[in-house]
């Protein structure tokens, strides 16, 4: 379990992190979703001991990571900006860190298998590409069959495929009862295996739980392509709707597909295209606006 | 302790460049003895061939050459890990970094020893191959074997005031350079021009360690070799505590 109570980080006049204050669960997978900069990455560097709170606390089972006496075992990290380097082989780097926090031998070639990288184990790091630098990376965080897995923007560098796998990876860790907490600035690549979420907007947590709860709160809204889009336009604002003219054809409209539909049959204006845009991508755009204006 | 020395000895085997600094090791040190090594028909060297010290003197020398590169080592232990992003997956695996450093440390000394087993015998050898060349006779004299000990014990403090530095100045170019423009530059100048000031710089305080004074013309100005050791351990201790509480506590983003 990871608790964040009252964290905040500020870097001289800027708040990056302010008064965050978050419960995430094992069994799950949480997303940690906001914008760049909405200081995520701040929070998780924070939480893994990197980056001294200026106030609160981020803790692991209990305990703020730098007091936690197996770290490797309780959490592992997959952060961004953490490199390697170029001249020392996959199997050295983590070969390196498995001894520094005492795992058993066998620890890299596991992790090396987990990620797929078995046939790469003595090929220096420089020659990877980014997919297989982000793939190191993850062995490096499942390294020490830990409790609580943590990743920053994982998908960065992977391919469809390696999206995939990894989604496959969070499932199953939740699945066994542990703890996932995943960043990522796009919802789309977190919303299908997401059981709870967590949205940061100008370093505040904006909203927290379940995509159910969150859908509820979305605004309706739907994009619409008629030949007649005046007469449309006209008869939606009638009916009190907010109407955005992409072009001649094409309309943006605040409100529920299933009204639009039926005002138009209504008043018998032809549809090309109706198209429901609400939903949970349009409540985390609303969450984030409302934050930063 | 130990698992974290192991971590770093891991780290110092696992690229190229230890290797690469042995390698610069060894020639600084045989170029060093070469140009001490006096020719016979030189006039007004500092060194005659036929000086009982002769060896020990050019030894002493020559274990200057491994020295700098051991400083040089010692710093990148830290300022390669800011360099390529290793600290982050250094400090989730030990998050206490006061620990990283006494690792670092301690695994520096045992590389200093290593390097002096590969430096030593070649500055001995070179030497001892110049003299006789030149035909002179070798004059193995107790000397020798005390300054064989001091450089050791140089070697094995160089790497480890150059892990200090590097935790405190974690930017590369800014430490190597720093420090060689310190070692090569200003304290040649003190040592020279201000010696009751020079004599407590880590290069001053070498000399005297390696009872290289006696014939210098700094003579009765440097430290005696015990004094000279434990300044090198001083600026050890000093530099590396003042790490511990500023640079070593930065966030790392």
């Amino acid at each position: 379990m990871i608790e964040l109570r009252a964290l905040t980080k500020r870097y001289g006049e800027t708040l990056a992190v302010e008064e965050l204050t978050a419960t995430v669960r094992p069994g799950r997978v949480t997303a940690f979703l906001g914008p760049n900069g909405a200081g995520k990455t701040t929070t998780l560097r924070m939480l893994m001991g990197l980056v001294t709170p200026t106030s609160g606390e981020a803790l692991i089972d209990g305990r703020p990571y730098r007091a936690l006496r197996e770290p490797l075992r309780a959490a592992g990290a997959l952060l961004e900006a953490s490199g390697f380097h170029p001249g020392r082989s996959a199997r050295a780097h983590l070969r390196a860190l498995a001894v520094a926090g005492r795992l058993d031998a066998a620890a890299p070639d596991r992790a090396l298998a987990a990620v797929e990288l078995s046939g790469h184990a003595d090929a220096r790091v420089g020659t990877f590409s980014l997919g297989m630098r982000q793939r190191l990376g993850l062995a490096a965080a499942l390294l020490g069959d830990p409790r609580i897995l943590v990743l920053d923007e994982p998908t960065n560098g992977l391919d469809p495929q390696g999206i995939r796998w990894l989604r496959g990876v969070l499932r199953r860790f939740a699945d066994e009862g542990r703890t996932v907490l995943v960043s990522s600035h796009l919802l789309g690549e977190v919303e299908q295996i997401a059981d709870e979420l967590l949205i940061m907007a100008r370093g505040r947590l904006v909203a927290a739980g379940s995509p159910h709860d969150l859908r509820d709160h979305a605004p309706a809204s739907c994009e619409v392509r008629t030949p007649d889009g005046d007469r449309l336009s006209e008869v939606l604002r009638g009916a009190g709707f907010a109407v955005q003219r992409a072009s001649e054809t094409q309309l943006a409209v605040s409100g529920p597909a299933e009204h639009v539909g039926t005002l138009a049959a209504e008043h018998a204006i032809v549809l090309h295209r109706l198209v429901d845009t609400g939903g949970l991508e349009a409540a985390f755009l609303a969450l984030v606006e409302d934050a930063e204006t | 302790m130990t698992a974290l020395v192991r971590a770093e000895l891991i780290k110092l085997r696992s690229t190229r460049m230890i290797w690469w600094l042995l390698a610069s090791a060894l020639a600084l040190v045989v170029l060093a003895v070469f140009f001490t090594i006096p020719t016979p028909s030189g006039p007004q060297a500092p060194l005659s061939l036929n000086d009982g010290d002769l060896l020990a003197r050019a030894v002493g020398v020559g274990a200057s050459g491994g020295e700098v590169v051991m400083i040089v080592l010692g710093i990148l232990a830290f300022t390669q890990e800011a360099r390529f992003g290793t600290d982050t997956a250094t400090y989730l695996a030990a998050p206490r970094r006061g620990r990283v450093l006494a690792a670092k440390l301690i695994a520096m000394v045992l590389v200093g020893a290593l390097f002096s087993l590969a430096t030593l015998p070649v500055a001995v050898a070179t030497a001892v191959g110049l003299i006789e060349a030149r035909g002179a006779t070798v004059a193995w004299t107790g000397e020798v074997a005390a300054v064989l000990a001091a450089a050791v014990i140089v070697m094995i403090l160089f790497g480890a005031i150059g892990v200090a530095v590097g935790a405190m100045v974690q930017n590369q170019i800014a430490a190597v350079v720093g420090t060689l423009v310190w070692l090569l530059v200003i304290e040649q100048l003190l040592v020279v021009l201000a010696p009751s000031i020079g004599r407590w710089t880590p290069g001053g305080a070498t000399t005297g360690l390696l009872q290289l004074g006696r014939a210098a013309t700094t003579s009765g100005e440097l430290l005696a070799p015990v004094a000279g050791g434990l300044v090198l351990c001083a600026y050890v201790a000093i530099i590396g505590a003042a790490a511990s509480a500023t640079s070593l506590r930065r966030d790392i983003a």
